[in-house]
């Protein structure tokens, strides 16, 4: 009786390694850090004097794209085989042969001021596509938003990311001789193209920052003399004078995510401290009340928390509390000093100007303050600011000497592809704004 | 073989004790199976006598047992032993990490990298009057600025030039004639050092690499400081290997017992099962399996390809792909599909996978570099991308 039941069971067990063979099973702990090379064959042009459009507009596709750090792009004199037509299927073993792990292909169309751009991403090894096609409308004049567009596509699709070309930065023009400055707000596209001025040069500026949607800008101006908050309409470049408690000089702002409130540093009798006025109903509520100065707030994208910094401790160090106030946590624990905290688009990191030992840096550490990185080194680095989709800082770098002055830099997070956004003149205190719709 | 008698004089007396002999046939039915898992068994089986009411016949056995073991050894009574490997493959003796060598990158003479275009100041040369350097440190110096102050108090090391690509393996500039082949398999694997191919005739070389992303505030060493890191988990290739050993010396664990079968599993043994189906089952002899060398040639050759963005998000994600190869060591219909992944948004997770899906098939070019012979063994292929080792902290 048993004996049948057994002999299953043995069978059962002696018969499991004929059937299943189990796989090789390879793990892969190691890879390469390099650029991806991907092919940006020159755009269509599918109506006649859209030639012109289409060779700009790929050239700033593979220009955007290769700023990153994160691609290579193949040469054209490389090429074995042409893209004639928009439409024809990709002949993958020519891009293959050549190495190429992508390739965009495009077609501009345009109609009076009107034109369409269109895209498509390959995947050369897995021979298929990457995404469907897409088509972009819009104005002849605006063809460089265009062009971005199409890379933060290309760009979310091999990264998983989304892209931060679409987007602008408001900045510190300066000129003139180092002793008398003139500055003024300037806003640019993420690639310095597109210069306009927000203000003129008659009061001093200083650090304008974005809304969380990009269409205002708070900065710190001297008009009375003082140090007033003032907030300006990008659009109808209207502005006026932010009312903030009373105080004797009121800087450092920042927006709440939502865009409804602002959070500023307010000085009073030599005491600096953290307030958040509500800009609909005029409220004031004071968050910090140390003795000692605390400024430079950032909040997170939760809006839940703010970063920033104090001397409390005897030295200039980075602090976390709530946004509503309440004890803050310390978080910076290295030698030397930290200011200017930025809370990452993600999260997940603070970015923060570090000077130690004569020098300055450009940091990021997570929010509990472990894993400190710094990117960069210079006799003077500041404010960095964020790109929309955190992966990379801008940042103001001062060079030394009579002729010396400041320029806006670009790092990734990694510490790599560290940049200088071309701009006429000098530039300081950016601020990068969201992706553009 | 008596087996079958004695079991028959035993069972009719049983008649009066059956509730023991009940318990004590369900008994050791437990204890066969676990034994045939071997969970936490290594050494020293119980000593119980279940070949008492083993009832499969001799050739029943020996039958199946010649489909899977290369050599049968009948002798042996039906009870299976722990899986001790009786002639143990050398990947279980070498668990070899593949981490390159603690030799300080190469110092070599480079045209400037565009790492970072228009900088002030470059990293901190290394300055002449160094004691402590490396003996083959003699490099024309680039025209240098004289390092300021604070280089000088914290930079007296060699350093490792910043390349534009990092790998694994630091590599000096190839040849100006010389083909970049992103199959290297034969020069970076870890222990084929003694078999240097040389082909006088033609000439290629890895591409230049550094090993270590050199930031601009932080010029690291080389040295062990910055390779700490703290140990998160096992080495795999052993547990690897034992599979592999298992496979082919004696009973095999079942492969859905295996812990680090993902969550995918399921699939897996669909995939795997389907498989076995179509192909003739218990017939061909899958042979030997692969020896630690053949696997980390296969590893390398897939590494070299693997391109991680160390910023994204995707670089906190690990997936699991399955593939097939065929005979001359291509993916099957360049099907490569994700069976498994843990961390991240759905967004970096296909970043990760096509970014893995690019690597095997990129790398496949003319055929992975796998032994013929052994097709059997690496047939189905489950490769494992985690790149927790390359983000950056």
């Amino acid at each position: 009786m048993f004996k049948s039941l057994l002999t299953v069971i043995s069978a059962l067990f002696l018969a499991l390694p004929a059937i299943a063979q189990s796989p090789l099973r390879i793990e892969i702990t190691e890879g390469v850090i390099e650029p991806l090379p991907i092919a940006v064959p020159l755009f269509q042009a599918e109506t006649a004097g859209a030639e012109g459009l289409a060779s700009d507009i790929s050239r700033l596709v593979a220009a955007d794209l290769v700023g990153t750090g994160l691609f290579r792009e193949i040469p054209s004199s490389a090429f074995i085989s042409q893209v004639s037509n928009f439409g024809q299927p990709l002949a993958y073993p020519d891009w293959r042969a050549i190495n190429a792990q992508a390739v965009v292909t495009g077609a501009v169309a345009i109609a009076g001021n009107q034109m369409t751009v269109k895209f498509r991403l390959y995947d050369v090894f897995s021979g298929a596509e990457l995404g469907e096609g897409l088509q972009f409308a819009g104005t002849t004049a605006g063809w460089r938003r265009m062009g971005h567009k199409v890379a933060d596509a290309v760009y979310s699709r091999i990264t998983g990311e989304s892209g931060y070309f679409d987007s602008r930065v408001v900045y510190v023009a300066e000129s003139g001789p180092k002793d008398n400055r003139l500055k003024r707000l300037a806003i640019m596209d993420y690639d310095g193209a597109n210069v306009q001025f927000l203000t003129d040069s008659a009061a001093l500026v200083l650090a304008p920052r974005f809304s969380a949607t990009g269409d205002r800008v708070l900065y710190t101006s001297y008009e009375s003399g003082f140090p007033r908050i003032n907030l300006l309409d990008v659009a109808s470049v209207g502005r006026r004078q932010l009312t903030t408690e009373a105080g004797e000089m009121a800087f450092s702002p920042r927006f709440s995510r939502d865009g409804a409130s602002v959070i500023y540093s307010l000085s009073n009798g030599g005491n600096t401290d953290i307030y958040r006025t509500d800009l609909s109903t005029g409220a004031h509520v004071r968050l910090t009340s140390a003795p000692s100065i605390e400024t430079a707030p950032s909040l997170s994208p939760d809006g839940t928390q703010i970063v920033f910094e104090s001397d409390r401790s005897g030295t200039q160090q980075l602090y976390i509390m709530s946004a509503n106030g309440g004890e803050p946590r310390r978080i910076s624990f290295g030698q030397g000093r930290y200011g200017s905290p930025v809370w990452s688009p993600r999260g997940d990191l603070v970015a923060f100007t570090k000077q130690n030992a004569g020098r300055f840096h450009i940091g990021v550490m997570r929010t509990d303050g472990s894993e400190e990185r710094l990117l960069t080194a210079s006799f003077l680095d500041e404010s960095p600011t964020w790109a929309p989709n955190g992966r990379v800082l801008m940042f103001t770098r001062e060079t030394q000497g009579a002729a010396g002055g400041p320029s806006l830099y670009s790092v990734d997070i990694s510490g790599r592809n560290l940049r200088q956004v071309p701009i006429q003149g000098f530039a300081s205190d950016a601020s990068w704004g969201p992706l553009q719709r | 073989m008596s087996t079958v008698e004695d079991f028959e004089d035993v069972d009719a007396p049983a008649r009066r004790m059956s509730f023991g002999t009940t318990l004590s046939v369900v008994g050791h039915v437990v204890l066969i199976g676990w034994l045939l898992l071997g969970w936490g068994l290594t050494h020293d089986p119980v000593p119980f006598d279940v070949t008492e009411v083993s009832v499969v016949s001799g050739e029943e056995y020996a039958a199946l047992v010649a489909a899977t073991t290369p050599q049968a050894d009948t002798s042996q009574p039906a009870a299976p032993e722990a899986p001790v490997a009786p002639e143990v493959p050398p990947a279980v003796a070498t668990p070899e990490e593949p981490v390159s060598p603690l030799t300080p990158a190469p110092e070599q003479p480079t045209a400037e990298v565009e790492l970072a275009p228009a900088q002030p100041e470059p990293p901190p040369p290394p300055v002449a009057d160094v004691t402590d350097a490396v003996p083959e440190f003699a490099q024309p110096e680039p025209p240098a600025p004289p390092p300021s102050a604070a280089a000088l108090a914290d930079a007296p090391r060699p350093v490792p030039r910043p390349a534009t690509r990092i790998a694994p393996e630091a590599a000096l500039p190839p040849p100006p004639d010389a083909a970049i082949d992103p199959v290297v398999q034969q020069q970076a694997a870890p222990d084929a050092v003694g078999e240097v191919v040389e082909e006088p005739a033609q000439e290629t070389a890895p591409e230049e690499a550094a090993t270590e992303v050199v930031t601009e505030a932080e010029t690291p060493s080389g040295a062990v400081e910055v390779s700490r890191r703290p140990q998160s988990r096992p080495a795999r290739p052993p547990v690897q290997s034992q599979t592999a050993t298992q496979t082919a010396s004696e009973p095999p664990a079942d492969p859905v017992a295996d812990p680090a079968a993902d969550p995918a599993a399921d699939a897996v043994a669909a995939a795997v099962a389907a498989a076995a189906a179509s192909s003739q089952p218990a017939s061909a002899n899958p042979g030997p399996p692969l020896t630690g060398a053949e696997q980390d040639a296969f590893r390398v050759s897939v590494q070299g390809c693997w391109v991680v963005d160390q910023g994204s998000l995707a670089s906190s994600v690990t997936v699991t792909l399955a593939f097939e190869l065929t005979r001359d060591g291509r993916v099957a219909g360049n099907e490569v599909v994700m069976i498994g992944n843990s961390g991240g948004t759905p967004g970096a997770i296909q970043a990760a996978y096509e970014s893995a899906r690019r690597a095997v098939l990129r790398c496949q070019s003319d055929g992975f570099p796998l032994p013929a012979d052994k097709y059997e063994q690496w047939r189905l292929v489950e490769m494992t991308f985690n790149p927790a080792e390359m983000r950056i902290r």
